[in-house]
């Protein structure tokens, strides 16, 4: 399990700060999850997913966590919840079908965990849960019944294993200062994909109906391209390349500038030439976000973009990792 | 040095939250004036530091739109570095992390389009 950094925290609780109803809060609660801050990781997926309703991923964690305190009950409605939002979700079906082993419902565990292998047959704890479901149903097993905490996967157990305290550099405590949701929100009205790989040159599409945006990248700490492209037409994809490469240098002179001038971890490199502007903020393992923008469009609006790319970033790293 | 410059160097050195002002010598990566403001800062440094960086995002603002740079933000956790390209030399402002900064990049502009 990746730690997250520390700025990386700190980052998405500016993000969560600024915008409460930002997508950032699912980073946050994997992060107050990992360090083992089951409460503060809860709290902040309640109001994530009160706020983003429609959100899948928000639901995926919340049920998880509900599971990871023994509330089954609660992790069963939100995997409801979620199989209502995608009717063919992987997770939900998994989910419910752990649920139901857990409270010895073994009809109901074949029927959802059957349910899930048709939708992913790779998945080797549910294929180990319907083994062990077959056990249970064929007549002349004499296997005893299992203790119910054994039948979950490691997916739904790793919010139990040994914390490490935080990450290096502090950054949690601020999560409680984060703003809770007031209202609730209204009913879910789209249905956002669940984590499926996306074609990495299509990553940051969702952000090219805004009229500033010329097109982003997410850059590897050798300047590779790892996802992304510039501009709207094709003239521009094979500039995206020679764009990554330049910027490589310029990554390790700001961070040494940053480190000489004491100006602290660097956040964003902006560069103004000619009809553009290039934004350039940090992501995690050593990644890099580049963003084109029109000239002379707003900070504001840049560094909105930028949380924005940077969500798309995360969630893709995460499903190709 | 051309007094609009030195007007210039004056008047971004006021912008609250600047801490130290630099004219520089991009090729050279010298200071050829400057105005400290509550620091010690070797001027030397800061002048090298800025002119390398100015030259490796000049070849990315080559590759992007086959234009110059004509203003380069730095913003760390604990300040910032602004570049800008005026008469062929750069002016390097390092600031505090809440220092004015639209009242800089303004006096930028106003500096470089401000006729001799």
């Amino acid at each position: 399990m990746k730690l997250p950094a520390a700025s990386d925290v700190r980052r998405w609780t500016d993000q969560l700060a600024r915008d409460p109803a930002s997508l950032s809060f699912i980073h946050l609660a994997r992060a107050c999850r990992i360090y083992g801050r089951h409460e503060a990781a809860l709290k902040l997926c309640q109001n994530g997913v009160q706020r983003n309703p429609s959100s899948v991923p928000g639901h995926i964690l919340l049920a998880r966590l509900y599971f990871d305190a023994g509330q089954q009950n609660q992790a069963a409605a939100v995997w409801s919840r979620l199989l209502e939002l995608n009717p063919s979700s992987f997770e939900a079906r998994r989910g419910l079908g752990f649920c139901a082993l857990a409270s010895r419902d073994w009809p109901e565990a074949w029927r959802q965990l059957t349910a899930a292998a048709s939708l992913r047959p790779a998945d080797r704890a549910v294929a180990e849960a319907l083994s062990l479901l077959e056990q249970i149903r064929s007549p002349d097993s004499t296997r005893p019944l299992p203790p119910v905490q054994t039948t979950r996967t490691p997916e739904l157990v790793e919010g139990t294993a040994p914390r490490p305290a935080g990450p290096a550099g502090g950054g949690l405590e601020a999560v409680d200062r984060v703003p809770a949701a007031s209202q609730p929100e209204p009913e879910p009205v789209e249905v956002v994909a669940e984590s499926e790989p996306v074609e990495p040159s299509r990553l940051f599409e969702p952000m090219s109906t805004e009229a500033p945006f010329l097109g982003a990248l997410l850059l590897d700490e050798r300047g590779v391209v790892l996802a992304g492209k510039l501009g709207r037409d094709s003239s521009r994809v094979d500039r995206a390349a020679e764009l990554a490469a330049t910027f490589g240098p310029v990554i390790r002179e700001a961070w040494r500038c940053a480190g000489h001038l004491e100006l602290g971890a660097w956040r964003a490199l902006t560069v103004e030439a000619g009809p553009e502007c290039l934004h350039l903020t940090p992501a995690s393992g050593g990644r890099a976000l580049l963003l084109a923008a029109s000239r002379n469009t707003s900070a504001d609006w840049l560094v909105r973009a930028a949380d924005r790319g940077q969500e798309l970033a995360s969630r893709y790293l995460e499903v190709s990792a | 040095m051309s007094p609009r410059l030195t007007r210039l160097l004056e008047r971004v050195s006021r912008v609250p939250g600047v801490v130290h002002t630099l004219l520089v010598d991009p090729e050279a990566g010298v200071p050829v004036a400057g105005i400290a403001r509550s620091t010690r800062e070797d001027g030397s440094v800061l002048a090298a530091l800025a002119a390398t960086l100015h030259h490796r995002a000049t070849q990315v603002a080559g590759s992007a739109s086959r234009s110059g740079i004509e203003l380069l933000h730095l913003e760390g956790e604990r300040g910032h570095l602004l570049l800008g390209c005026v008469d062929g030399l750069l002016l390097v402002t390092r600031l505090e992390p809440s220092a004015q900064l639209g009242l800089l990049r303004l006096e930028l502009r106003q500096g470089a389009g401000e006729p001799g």
